[in-house]
Parts: C-alpha cells; structure tokens; sequence
C-alpha cells in the first residue's frame, strides 16, 4: 500500500508542476486560442483549476491500476485465488467523502463563473443582434441602425449580443472571445461580453447548418472607442437616408419593438 | 425435409418479399396517386409526392419482411383461433436439429438471436468505422479534399447514428440474449418471440439505413444526397435536407423499436427466469449492468422515436412541429411555422443523454465482472458496485440540458444542469473504487479481455474527467460544439463501450462459438487498437482546445498538425480493428476448441456445455452462492458436468 501511495503523491506534485511550467508556453504556441475578452479569461481559469484538480484523481487511479497490474500479475492461468475480500465500508466512506469535497469545490467554481457569466449587461453596453443564415452571420448595431457583415467590436466595452437565426440552426461562436450562442430560427439568445484586446478575430459557426458549414466564418475587429466611433460616422454617412427604418432589417418580422417575439 | 420448407419462411424469402413491398409501395404513390407526371412546375404532381413515395415503399417494405420471415403467422393463427403450436412446431421455430440455416431466419432461441445479433452488429460497427476512416481521409489535410463537402456531411450523419445504433445493440443484443439467460439459470428468454422480432426490426431497420447515401442522387431539389443533419438531425436543418432522411427517419425508428422491445424483454428475463436461490444480490455484474441500460433503453429511446416521427410528418406532411416562423412563410415554403426549434433539441438530448449511459452500462457491468474472474477475487463492494450503477441510471434522466448551455433555452436552469451533470461522477467514481479494490492483491491474469479492462478504466477515465469540463457551463460555453467534445464523448464510447465489448467478445467467444480467439493475434490487434485510439482522440483534444468546431469539411491551417496526427492513428486504429475482425473470422473457423470453462470462472454460462443444449440445462440449477466466490470449491449448480465436444463450425 505503501509504494503506490507514494508514487502517487510523487506523480501528482511533478505532473502538477509540469503543467504549470508548460501552459504558458503551449499557449504561446497555438494550443488555445489568443484571449481576448473577460469571458474567455474567466473560462479559461477555470478550466486551468480544473486540470490541476483533476491531475491527482487522474494519477491516483492510474498508479493503484498500473502497481496492480505488475505487483499482483500472475504469470499464465492462476492456480490459487486471491484474498476473498468483500469490500471495505471504511474505504468506502472515506471514498464518498473524497467524491462530495470534490464536487462541493467543482459547484463552488462552477457557480462562481456561472453567475460571472449571467451578469447584466450594463447600461453602457454595445448592442449588436447578431442574424445567422445559410451561410452568413449578419450584424446590426440597434444603438446606430448600422447594418454590417463584419462584427466591429470597441475595446474594454461591454457587448450584447442577441442571436437568432432565419432558417436553421447555427451557433455563434468566437473562440477568442468564449463567446458562444446558438443561433435558433424565432428565438432570441443574448449574450454579454467585453473584448479586452484589440486585434482581428474570427466568428466560427459551431452547428452543423448544410453544404458549406465549415465555410460560415467572418471577421471580428475589436477596435479603440474612436476608431469604433470614425466607423460609425463613417456607415451612417454612407446610407442613402442616415436613418435605417426597422422594416428594413431582416429579422424584424420576428420581432416587435420591445424585442419581442410577436 | 425438402429445400422450399427450410427456404420459406426464413430471412431470404422475407428479403425478397420486402423487395417487392418496397416496389410495389413505392410505384403505387409515384403512378397511381402521383399520375407518373414528373414535372415539379405543377402542383400536386408526383414530383411532389417523391418523398411520400420513398416513405409507402419503406413501410410496405417493413410489413413484407415480416410476413416473409414468418414473424406474424402466430399471432395471426391465434388471432383466429386456429390450433396453437404443438411442441413440435415449437422445437422447430426454436431451430431444433436444423443446420445454419436457423442463422437465417425468425429463431426463437437465445442462442441463435445472440449469434445473428453478433453478427449483426459486427458488420454494422464495420460500416461506421468505414465511415470513420472516410472522415478522417477527409481531414486529412486543410481543404475539402477528398469528398465534396455534401457527401462529407452525410458520411458525418451516417457515421455518427449508425455507431449510436450499433453500440445501443451491440452489448445487450449479442451478449445480453445469448449469455444472460443462461448467468441468471434461465431456459430462454422470457417472451422468445419478441426476441426474434427485435433482431428482425434490426435487420429491416439496416437494410432502410442502406437506402441513404444513394437516396437522392442527381436530384436538383435537394442539396446533393444523403442526410446533412449530423446525428443530432435538429429538425430544423432535417427539414430542408436531402430525401436521405426520409430513410434515416424510417431506419432510426425500426432500430429503436428493436432496442425497446429486447429491452423489456430482457428486464422481464431477469425479474421472472431466474433459477431458485438466483437472488437479486446473486446475479453477476453484468446482468445488473445490462438491466441498467435496458431501463434506459425502453424509457430514453421513445423520445427519439418520437423525434424521428415528428421530423418525418414535418417533411412529408407539412406539419410545422419544429419549424418555428412566420405567417410569411407559409405562401414561400408551404410551412405553417409556429412550432419551436427548442423542441427538436430538447426531444432529441432527452433520448441522447440517457443514451451514453445506455451505451456504457453494459461495459461497465461486465468489466466488473471480467475483473473479478481474472483477479480470482470477489467484487469488492457487490452493493456499491449496483449502487454506483443505478445512481449513473437515476440522474442519467436528469442531465439532457447541458447539452443546451448555449442555446438560450431556459438559462436559468443551467445551475442546476451542472449540478446534476457533476453529481453524476460520484457513482461513477464508486465503479472505479470497485474495479481498482478488486484488483488490489489479486492473481491477475493477463488475457486479451483484462488488457481490454485496463484500457476501459484509462479511456473512461479520461473520458470522466473531460466531462467534468464540459459539465461546467463557463468552461461549456467554450469548448460546446467542438473536436473537444467530439474527443470526450468518443473517449467515453469507443473508450469505455467499444472496449468493453471487444474484450466481451473475446471472452465469451469459447461459449458462444465453442472455439478460442488466437491470443496472439488478439494482443496485437489490442496494442494497435491502443496506440490508434488515444493518438486519434488526443490529438482531437489538442485541435478542439485550439478552436477546431466538429462537422466542418475543410478547416484552417491553424488546425493542421492536430489533424494530420489524428488522422493518421485514426488509420491505425481501423487497421488493429480489422485484425481483431479478422481474428474472430479465423478463430471461428479455425480455432482451437474451447474447454467448458477456459477461464475458470465461476457464473452459470461457464457451468454448461459447449455447444450449448437448446433449452441450455437439462436440470435447472440450484444456486447456494455468489458469482465470485472462489473460495467455495463447488460450482453452484446440481448439473453434473458432461465431457466437452467440438464446437459447431459455423464458418
């Protein structure tokens, strides 16, 4: 008993130590994606938390198995029988406990980033619908009545997105920012972001929506709050009327004024 | 006995019969009710009723197939108060003193549904590996390559439902009719004749899933052939899809009845055959593993059944249960709308969560109980180990929506989804607590079957732990809908089913087939299987933690080291499977002749002769202990044991 428990303590602590020597540098080399907003921070800390609590559940199943499977081999058919034990209630205890401390700490982690994750969307927020179709995401900016097929976003500001879809299922999806909503024909899915970092970025499609799924990307350029502003002008000025009616935008047959399915 | 009485009824006739069911049912609706006019530009032509077509041809096809198989000439005669069958007839029906050709048709003993069932779902998990290696070809490298991107998307759907359908019957259909009756004592299968109509539903429901890929082609109204949906066929995307669906529809419902009906015939086995002393605290894990998922089975599987239902009258009918739009769209589609897009999800993860557990329960059953035999230890914790089975059975329902975290549906509920998801682990943890603390101090014997353990508990593992990422919604949120997810779920499945029941085969392959597997060849096969599943699936973690999202035909350079890794042990991973294919193809013909019990284990399967008898003991036994007591020298049973005999060679 001695042996394993040992190797196991040994294993966990060098593994532990490895990985939070290599995850800065696997990060630097492409393995997950650049961060770009707190969203993506906050997922990403708690997948690193994660990984450190479960590298010794990982390593203490893995060494009792891999020393049983040297220490108790038989070599070809056994002749005698091993101990006729029948279970141990103590061990068994001990093993509930183990399993509730862990998952009491997983909902304590988990409920934190939950309720990050469904805070408001503060009043200053940048409100952008978001209408997927086959095989294009369609923007527009309900603040300006700007209508745009590449999302501009403003650095360190808040963002609500609303999704909805025309025809089938889609899934808004920007890998650096976590941000993540289906995209469900008559029903709205809102969620709220700040990009933190300025830079281009891409939006994926994450559902499966026909032929050319794999192609429904487009851009995402996070900019300064007066780039973003020049941009706007910039659209506005190049509107016929300046002023969008909402009987124009295509998901407005969903729609009523509150935002509301009708 | 003359050729047309062991020809008619049997699976031929009936394969012939479906054929023209399928072509009389077809033409009917496209001449007769659609006119033969074939021009789509006029309305209620059967350009239009090309769907409703396919639809009467699969169902005449179904109704012909079991006419032709024999399966409703006694409910028909008993319906009419004609004579009941006599014990001759029985013997007959059972397959008594009739060759292979009992292989080939409506069989009523266990037995002889195991093997078809057996056989069955090995060509079916060779066609989804097919269609695996096929994805992997395609991702490759960078770009749409290999396959058009439509051809790509339906070798997705194929692949994914396919292998869902396979691993659904593959342990429960095989193992659970052949080697259940007899663990728990029994003569058959409590209700014989479902049990021969569910391989039979089976059988048809394949033969509709051929019809896909081909359904469709050259057809300028749907986007290229085939089924485009992925296996979640949401039905929104179902409804505009290629006329494939239609056949996915039909197939997926046959094959869930088939799994339906086995399951409550298999729940009925164990609560009424058991043998006297049989107590429930007596039967082996994998009895109590196989009922856990047949429970899933009868209650999760309904739901898809109705998903598929509903998707069929959206397409064929008109109606509009998932079609969620506005009045508008009624005069551009024909559609009503106002049915919800939730709905689809929610119909179809109330069957796919439950679902994995259906697919693992059965290997973990019988992992526990292979542990124990080759430990020659007790299981360590039999209560625990049922405890840790029925907890996964329980919450198992109450865990669907957190594969819905990001698609607005109820976000308030998503706190209590991550909840229950992570709850979940605690039983599971106790399956681990048994598998380890039953090997501690054993004799462990190293066979093929106890590597293929030891790969269960790393694969499931690692499977387990990935989950709890995904269980948690801020983590879920990112990684949802990604190869991260593809890799978890394939490392719980192919990891935690698949290798289970690899090592099942080889471990009751002596009982079942009188011969041995070469051990030889099955360690090689194992290591290759090793070494190409864990590349494959960790390379799919690495690209899905890069952002890689699933089901895309062509993906970005960004993506292509993971890929190209991925692919290539993926090619390794199939090649160890066809070995292992072929070692039970060889061994079957060839092998060595078993012993009555090779591995010395102690459960009633191992107490009867090989061949086994038709009605499998000829005394029914009286069980006085445990499955794993090998302190007791005594085998529990009041049979005496006679000599062994040649294997039947069915090859």
């Amino acid at each position: 008993m001695r042996t394993p428990i040992i190797l196991w303590v040994v294993v966990s602590i060098a593994l532990a130590a490895l990985y939070l020597f290599l995850a800065p540098i696997l990060a630097q080399a492409g393995a997950i994606p650049p961060l770009a907003s707190d969203v993506a921070d906050n997922a990403y800390f708690i997948m690193k938390i994660f990984t450190l609590l479960s590298i010794p559940v990982f390593v203490g199943v893995v060494v009792f198995a891999a020393y049983s499977l040297f220490a108790f081999r038989s070599r070809g058919r056994p002749t005698d029988i091993g101990p006729q034990v029948h279970g141990n209630a103590k061990l068994l205890a001990w093993w509930l406990v183990a399993s509730f401390v862990l998952i009491t700490v997983l909902y304590v982690i988990g409920f934190n980033g939950l309720a990050e994750l469904e805070a408001a969307a503060p009043s200053s927020a940048l409100h952008v619908r978001v209408t997927a179709q086959q095989w294009i995401f369609d923007y527009t900016y309900t603040d300006y009545n700007i209508q745009s097929s590449t999302l501009y976003l403003i650095d360190n500001q808040p963002v609500e997105f609303t999704v909805t879809s025309l025809d089938v299922h889609h899934s808004f999806w920007i890998p650096e920012m976590g941000v993540k909503a289906d995209a469900v024909p008559g029903e709205l899915n809102t969620f709220v972001a700040t990009p933190n970092k300025l830079g281009h970025y891409t939006v994926r499609c994450m559902e499966l929506c026909g032929v050319m799924h794999s192609d429904m990307n487009t851009n995402v350029i996070v900019l300064s709050a007066n780039d973003f502003g020049k941009w706007v002008s910039q659209q506005m000025s190049a509107r016929p009327d300046g002023i969008a009616s909402a009987g124009q935008l295509p998901e407005a047959a969903l729609l009523d004024a509150s935002g509301k399915r009708s | 006995m003359s050729w047309t009485r062991k020809l008619v009824p049997s699976y031929f006739s009936g394969a012939v019969l479906a054929a023209i069911g399928f072509i009389v049912g077809s033409q009917y609706v496209w001449h007769v009710i659609g006119g033969d006019n074939w021009d789509l530009n006029s309305p209620g032509q059967s350009g239009n009723f090309l769907e409703q077509g396919f639809l009467a041809g699969f169902v005449l096809m179904t109704i012909c197939w079991f006419i032709g198989i024999g399966a409703l000439k006694y409910p028909f005669t008993w319906m009419f108060g004609m004579k009941d069958p006599d014990h001759a007839e029985e013997l007959r029906l059972a397959g008594k003193d009739d060759g292979l050709i009992r292989y080939f048709r409506f069989t009523t003993d266990h037995k002889v549904v195991g093997i078809q069932y057996l056989v069955v779902t090995m060509i079916m998990l060779a066609f989804g590996g097919l269609g695996a290696m096929m994805i992997r070809t395609e991702l490759l490298f960078p770009g749409a390559w290999a396959f058009p991107k439509e051809t790509y998307n339906t070798i997705v759907t194929m692949h994914g439902m396919l292998m869902i359908l396979t691993v659904i019957s593959f342990f429960v259909g095989p193992f659970g009719n052949f080697v259940i009756p007899i663990m728990i004592g029994a003569r058959d299968m409590a209700f014989p004749r479902l049990n021969a109509i569910s391989i039979a539903f089976l059988i048809i429901g394949m033969a509709v899933y051929a019809f896909i890929p081909f359904m469709g082609l050259g057809d300028p109204l749907t986007q290229g052939a085939g089924v485009q949906t992925g296996w979640t066929i949401y039905g929104t995307l179902a409804d505009q899809t290629g006329i494939g669906m239609d056949a996915l529809g039909v197939a997926v419902f046959l094959a869930g009845v088939s799994s339906q009906v086995g399951a409550i015939n298999l729940i009925t086995t164990v609560i009424t055959m058991r043998a006297p002393g049989m107590s429930y605290t007596r039967m082996p894990m994998t009895v109590w593993g196989a009922i856990g998922s047949s429970i899933l089975s009868a209650l999760g599987t309904a739901s898809l059944t109705v998903d598929v239902v509903m998707i069929l009258l959206d397409r064929v009918f008109r109606t509009s249960f998932f079609y969620a739009a506005t009045a508008g769209d009624y005069a551009n589609n024909g559609y009503i709308g106002g049915g919800s897009a939730w709905l689809t999800q929610n119909l179809f993860w109330f069957f796919g969560h439950p679902e994995v557990y259906l697919l693992v329960l059965p290997a973990f059953g019988f992992v526990m109980d292979a542990t124990s035999v080759f430990a020659r230890k007790p299981l360590f914790g039999y209560k625990t180990a049922i405890l840790g089975l029925f907890g996964v059975v329980v919450l198992s329902f109450l865990v669907w929506m957190h594969h819905e975290f990001v698609s607005g549906f109820l976000p308030e509920l998503r706190g209590f989804y991550m909840a229950s998801t992570e709850l979940i682990s605690v039983p599971t943890g106790l399956i681990f607590l048994v598998l380890l603390g039953t090997m501690w101090k054993g004799r462990l014997w190293m066979t093929v079957t106890m590597a293929f353990c030891f790969a269960f508990i790393w694969s499931f593992l690692i499977g387990g732990i990935t989950g709890v990422y995904l269980s948690d919604v801020p983590a879920d949120v990112q990684l949802h809908g990604g190869m991260f997810v593809t890799a978890h779920f394939h490392y719980t499945i192919v990891g935690g089913s698949l290798m289970g029941f690899l090592g099942a085969v080889y471990y009751w392959f002596p009982k079942m087939t009188g011969r041995m597997m070469d051990s030889k060849i099955g360690w090689i096969s194992f290591w290759g299987i090793q070494i190409g599943f864990n590349g494959t699936f960790m390379a799919m973690f690495y690209v899905g933690l890069q952002g890689m999202p699933r089901r895309v035909a062509d993906y970005s350079p960004l993506f292509a080291g993971g890929n190209f890794v991925a692919s290539i042990s993926a090619f390794l991973l199939g090649a160890s499977v066809i070995l292992y294919f072929y070692n039970v193809i060889y061994s079957w013909k060839a092998g060595p002749i078993a012993e009555q019990n090779p591995w010395g284990a102690k459960t009633l399967e191992w107490t009867v002769p090989t061949p086994v008898p038709l009605e499998n003991f000829e005394k029914i036994p009286v069980v006085t202990s445990g499955p794993y007591n090998y302190g007791e020298p005594v085998t529990p049973s009041a049979v005496p044991i006679p000599n062994v005999e040649a294997g039947p060679a069915l090859g």
